[in-house]
């Protein structure tokens, strides 16, 4: 994919004719669709939910998607487009001013009127200001403050406007803040938000309304009336009435309840059953693109991992093809940890091919030999590492075993080393482990000095390449799409050269539907597909 | 009944239930990292509120003074925050035990209806075929790994013959007396095998014994119905003696019911608790602990009472 | 809270002499059979336990000539993977009951013996780690350290001892009210002589019944840590691991999920059939 269009080109208009085009037809010609179940749709979460505040919770926010709306949102090919905000700001249309001679900038939004809370009030520009205010306080533990910093002041000269001050220019504005949500600063000002009872019954603006909160059992939404949203038809969404999030941790059970007809929809099915998914009459398996890859990071604490020539031994070692045939042929071999959905990915970086003979002349060149029990040592230094991998990922422990054995193939022992949740976490952040193997997701707008600049939020490994810090605070510092080109370039001829992490796959989410959904949309970002499901609906 | 035997109970109760403590307390904070481990690499919760937290939760104060801090907020019913949701833990709890005490009083009346019936079964007519039939089904019973049955049932009645849900505790938004039965049937039934069988062993035994004492033989002598004599005198008297081990099972059906409530998407202690490992959710892991050993504790004083009603010559103690 | 003998007694009529194969025979024999085919299976395997043939990747196949069991999603043989699991989860079973029953003799015998404040001290102990749910502190445990697999052997044992502990003071009290043992006290042998020579010698029936119970509850016990992932790490397989991995499978590949069930299932059956016939031959128990 080469020239990304301009979001702003990407008007109201041209989403709904992207997305509900073919469904306002199909349903002018049926009246409305209805199936046997009053026109619910059950939706199975693997996930037992923490919270409904999509700040603070530990998830990507399913749930909150279909409540809680943002300014912006990303469509199904991860470009912004107007949602609470009448357009998306840029420089050409005026939205977006650089002051400070560069430096800083400016970000003006134009609020959507009409729009009413769940409870009736008006949403207004005071909503937007206070969800700043309150993100941002110290106070609130949030799993996210990304984009709260920059900005230096907000102001409402009206209530349909919202100025926003940045300490300086920033890209990614859209990723973060205002995309994720805004809260009710009428129902939450003064409210301590770690513990307001927001966190178990939301109240947005999005097209569904929470009814109740079941913990371990489900969440209950209902269409909210006075939605804002209507379709090419003029007629009032969402289409739905009833929206049910049922939680299912065991994904054998919530596979089995595909299978017995109690679910409808699984947005993200684990290759393992999406492979035994295949051929079920009235099921449909959707493959839609995700901005998800998966690598294998090396710990540069380790000295012997710090040595570049074991790096790229390791990375000779890895056959993508088998990976992915153990995966059911889902994801996607690449060669570049930019996925390559985005301007600035290179299509000329090429990742160390699958070649073992290289591997071992690259171990043995550097004085690693093979032992009596097959691993290579050199002195006391011998070449068994600790392998990462959060368990209960059913397709990362997978993947794991086949790259145990391809490691073990050249002369390495990787030996499994998995743990649950917020261990995992842990590990990964305090360098509990040698390698690990894991996928990052990301916005719209990758910012990648999370991953890879030496004080990035989410670099556990220790990498660290001063030049590389400078390229991404370049590219991370421009709203000048051929700059960030050519700076994203430089960055992956740096990490491909340095290989602190081997790029391997990119995800596709596998989506289990009935077949009698429509108006689906897959959404490849962080936001889940629910961004989209006012315009789901039950064909005839 | 007398107060003295339920007074002593209880006092009993106290050090053990101290000791319990005690352990748990150990193993969660002696843990490498803490309570608060959980934040330190959150890159939105700073190094001034990682100190303000530790200083609400009296995590700077020596050990011995935090399990004093511990113990007093506990006994005033102050267990917390979950860590994971941000609500009390007690609450957090609370509306957990609710499935939980469904599901295992369920699994333990099927438990004890099949037991019951197995057992006399079986030791009427002891050494036959029924009876090594019943023995060899005990056995399989207890040997059987649970999850393992728990997948079989499900693909078998909910995925196979559509008979009955395959998880979770109500049909959302028509829920009903059957439709709870419904959902109740497969989880029942899997937490419930294992009792089932230890439990028709106990019963048989006991049967046997009273089945060979002379006041047994004269009501067969009386010429009262084998069926009058088993219910009637044989039960009674075979039932006491196992109600112990009942009760040490039924505290521990509440609590073991981790891994069927993970299979079935079953919303209680169990569900709780497996979450709250992922997020080393430490003050709800330590609430439901508490809570799980405490059900044991109470559920042995119980046994001891019934045991004293039906059997008055234990009433002294 | 002392009723240690209530797990013993109403099992003790519980089989009038009625087998034909005495329990313990066919029990040690099954074992036996168990035992030499995880330890000499994967020696006879032309295939290594983590060994992932590349054509079959991808897709579970079923039983053929060249793999009896058919394979798994990984290609890797699922009779070796089943056999060499067999020695992980027997040997942890194993170690752990014996480690167990070490411990709890040790306590049980200890406070039976001696009675008194030693008795009240180790029984009040046992009692508190009785009332502890054991599958979720075992969990905490393990999500904490790393379960390797002396460790897990450590976390089993803990769950277990308590259990032998009363059965054995039970008797060991029983015993020591015994004109034998008097006898050995007036003649002036030490109490761990007495302990040794005479006391525990009695109760070793109910010691090796004890140790039964322990075998049948450590291989449960390793299997559900492993379906919950907390267990010995992949690849290396061990029953538990093997039924969570064909868990998905279980309907489109039954040749995965079958066996290792069916290991554990014959397993604790065999040890159960073990205990059972060694209290019916000592009757006395």
């Amino acid at each position: 994919m080469g020239g990304r269009a301009d979001p702003a080109c990407w008007s109201r208009r041209a989403l709904l004719a992207g997305i509900g085009g073919t469904g306002a037809l199909a349903l002018t010609g049926c009246g409305p669709a209805r199936r046997g179940r009053d026109n619910t749709l059950v939706v199975g979460l693997t996930y037992d939910l923490d919270t409904l505040n999509v700040y603070s919770t530990g998830f990507l926010g399913d749930v909150e998607a279909a409540v809680v709306e943002g300014l912006l949102a990303p469509d199904e090919h991860a470009r912004y487009v107007p949602v609470l905000a009448t357009e998306v700001p840029t420089l050409a249309n005026g939205g977006i001013q650089l002051t400070d001679g560069g430096k800083g900038m400016t970000i003006t939004y134009k609020l959507r009127p009409g729009v009413l809370w769940h409870d009736g009030q008006p949403f207004t520009s005071a909503d937007v200001e206070f969800t700043w205010r309150a993100v941002k306080n110290p106070a609130f533990i949030a799993e996210s403050k990304d984009g709260t910093d920059e900005i230096v002041a907000i102001e409402t000269p009206d209530p349909l406007t919202v100025i926003c001050r940045y300490g300086r220019v920033s890209p990614t504005f859209a990723t973060t803040l205002f995309t994720f949500g805004i809260l009710p600063r009428h129902l939450l000002e003064g409210v301590d938000l770690n513990t307001a009872p927001y966190n178990e019954r939301p109240i947005g603006t999005g097209p569904f309304r929470v009814t109740a909160f079941k913990r371990g059992q489900y969440v209950l939404t209902e269409r909210f009336p006075n939605y804002w949203r209507r379709d090419a038809s003029g007629r009032r969404l969402p289409y739905l009435d009833r929206l049910i999030f049922k939680i299912i941790p065991n994904s054998n059970t919530l596979m089995t309840q595909i299978r017995s007809g109690e679910l409808d929809l699984v947005t993200q099915t684990p290759y393992d059953q999406a492979k035994q998914m295949r051929g079920m009459p009235g099921v449909e398996l959707l493959r839609a693109p995700l901005l998800s890859w998966q690598h294998l990071d090396f710990n540069m604490r380790n000295p012997l991992l710090a040595d570049r020539r074991l790096r790229l031994a390791i990375a000779h070692a890895i056959d993508r093809e088998p990976l992915v045939r153990a995966q059911g042929g889902f994801p996607i071999p690449i060669q570049s940890p930019v996925v390559p959905v985005f301007d600035f990915f290179d299509p000329s970086v090429r990742a160390p091919a699958f070649d073992p003979a290289t591997a071992r002349r690259l171990l043995d060149e550097a004085g690693f030999r093979p032992g009596s029990d097959g691993v290579r040592q050199r002195g006391a230094d011998r070449l068994a590492f600790r392998f990462l991998v959060q368990s209960g990922k059913g397709n990362d422990e997978l993947a794991q075993q086949v790259i145990i054995a391809q490691l073990k193939a050249i002369g390495i022992d990787a030996f499994a080393d998995n743990r649950t949740g917020v261990a995992y976490r842990q590990a990964r952040y305090t360098g509990q482990y040698d390698l690990n193997y894991a996928n990052w997701v990301t916005g719209a707008d990758p910012i990648y000095s999370r991953f890879y600049a030496t004080k990035g939020s989410n670099n556990g490994q220790k990498y660290s390449n001063p030049a590389l810090d400078r390229i991404l605070q370049a590219m991370e510092g421009t709203l000048d799409p051929a700059e960030r080109r050519c700076q994203g370039f430089a960055m992956q001829r740096i990490l491909l050269h340095d290989l602190p992490s081997i790029p391997i796959t990119s995800n596709v989410a596998v989506v289990t539907k009935r077949a009698g959904l429509a108006g689906f949309t897959p959404n490849p970002t962080n936001m889940t597909p629910f961004v989209g499901c006012a315009f789901w609906r039950w064909q005839a | 009944m007398s107060a003295r035997l339920l007074l002593g109970r209880l006092a009993a109760a106290v050090p053990l239930l101290l000791g319990i403590s005690l352990i748990l307390f150990a193993v969660v904070h002696l843990a490498p990292g803490g309570p608060l481990d959980v934040y330190a690499d959150n890159p939105s919760v700073t190094p001034a509120a990682l100190e303000r937290l530790a200083e609400a939760y009296g995590l700077k104060e020596p050990l011995p003074v935090q399990y004093a801090m511990w113990l007093k907020a506990t006994v005033a019913g102050d267990w917390g925050y979950s860590i994971r949701t941000g609500r009390p833990v007690l609450t957090e709890v609370a509306e957990r035990l609710g499935p939980t005490l469904m599901l295992a009083g369920a699994a333990a009346a099927l438990a004890f209806v099949l037991a019951v019936a197995l057992g006399t079964l079986a030791a009427a007519r002891a050494g036959r075929w029924v009876d090594r039939v019943i023995d060899a089904l005990t056995l399989g019973g207890l040997s059987l790994p649970s999850f393992w049955l728990a997948l079989v049932l499900q693909y078998a009645f909910a995925v196979r013959l559509g008979w009955l849900p395959s998880a979770g505790m109500e049909t959302i938004g028509a829920s009903s007396f059957g439709d709870r039965l419904a959902h109740l049937a497969l989880p029942a039934t899997v937490l419930a095998i294992v009792n089932a069988a230890s439990w028709t062993r106990y019963i048989r035994a006991g049967m046997i014994d009273v089945l060979s004492r002379d006041y047994i033989r004269t009501a067969y002598a009386k010429g009262m119905s084998e069926r009058t004599v088993l219910l009637r005198h044989g039960l009674r008297n075979a039932i006491v003696p196992a109600i112990s081990v009942i009760a040490l099972d039924l505290a521990g059906l509440v609590s073991g019911a981790v891994i069927t409530e993970a299979v079935f998407a079953w919303p209680g202690i169990g569900s709780l608790f497996v979450q709250s490992m992922d997020g080393r959710d430490y003050p709800v892991l330590m609430g439901v602990l508490l809570m799980g050993s405490a059900a044991v504790v109470l559920a042995n004083i119980m046994a001891d009472l019934v045991q004293a009603v039906l059997d008055p010559r234990l009433r002294d103690g | 809270m002392t009723r240690g003998c209530v797990m013993a007694e109403p099992r003790a009529s519980l089989h009038p002499r009625r087998r034909r194969i005495d329990g313990v025979t066919a029990g040690l024999t099954l074992l036996a059979i168990i035992a030499f085919a995880v330890v000499a299976g994967p020696w006879l395997s032309p295939y290594g336990y983590d060994e992932q043939a590349l054509a079959l990747l991808g897709q579970p196949r079923p039983p053929s000539l060249s793999h009896w069991l058919g394979t798994d999603e990984l290609g890797r043989d699922v009779l070796t993977r089943l056999l060499y699991g067999g020695r992980i989860s027997l040997a942890v079973g194993l170690a752990g009951a014996a480690v167990a029953t070490g411990a709890g003799t040790l306590i049980g015998a200890l406070a039976g013996y001696f009675g008194g404040w030693i008795d009240q001290l180790l029984m009040r102990f046992t009692d508190v780690m009785l009332s502890i749910p054991a599958l979720p502190l075992v969990l905490v445990i393990a999500g904490l350290i790393r379960p390797a697999p002396t460790l897990l052997v450590l976390l089993i044992a803990t769950l277990i001892w308590p259990g032998a502990a009363r059965l054995v003071r039970s008797h060991v009290r029983s015993i020591r009210k015994l004109d034998y043992v008097a006898a050995a006290q007036t003649l002036g042998a030490g109490s761990a002589r007495i302990i040794a020579r005479h006391v525990l010698p009695n109760a070793v029936p109910a010691i090796a019944v004890s140790a039964t119970i322990a075998v049948g509850g450590a291989i449960m016990l390793e299997s559900a840590l492993s379906f919950l992932g907390f267990g010995i790490q992949p690849p290396v397989p061990t029953w538990g691991n093997l039924l969570n991995e064909a868990a998905p499978w279980l309907v489109s590949a039954p040749w995965m999920s079958i066996p290792p069930g069916a290991l554990i299932l014959l397993s604790v059956v065999a040890v159960n059939l073990v205990g059972d016939g060694l209290r019916v031959r000592g009757s006395g128990l």
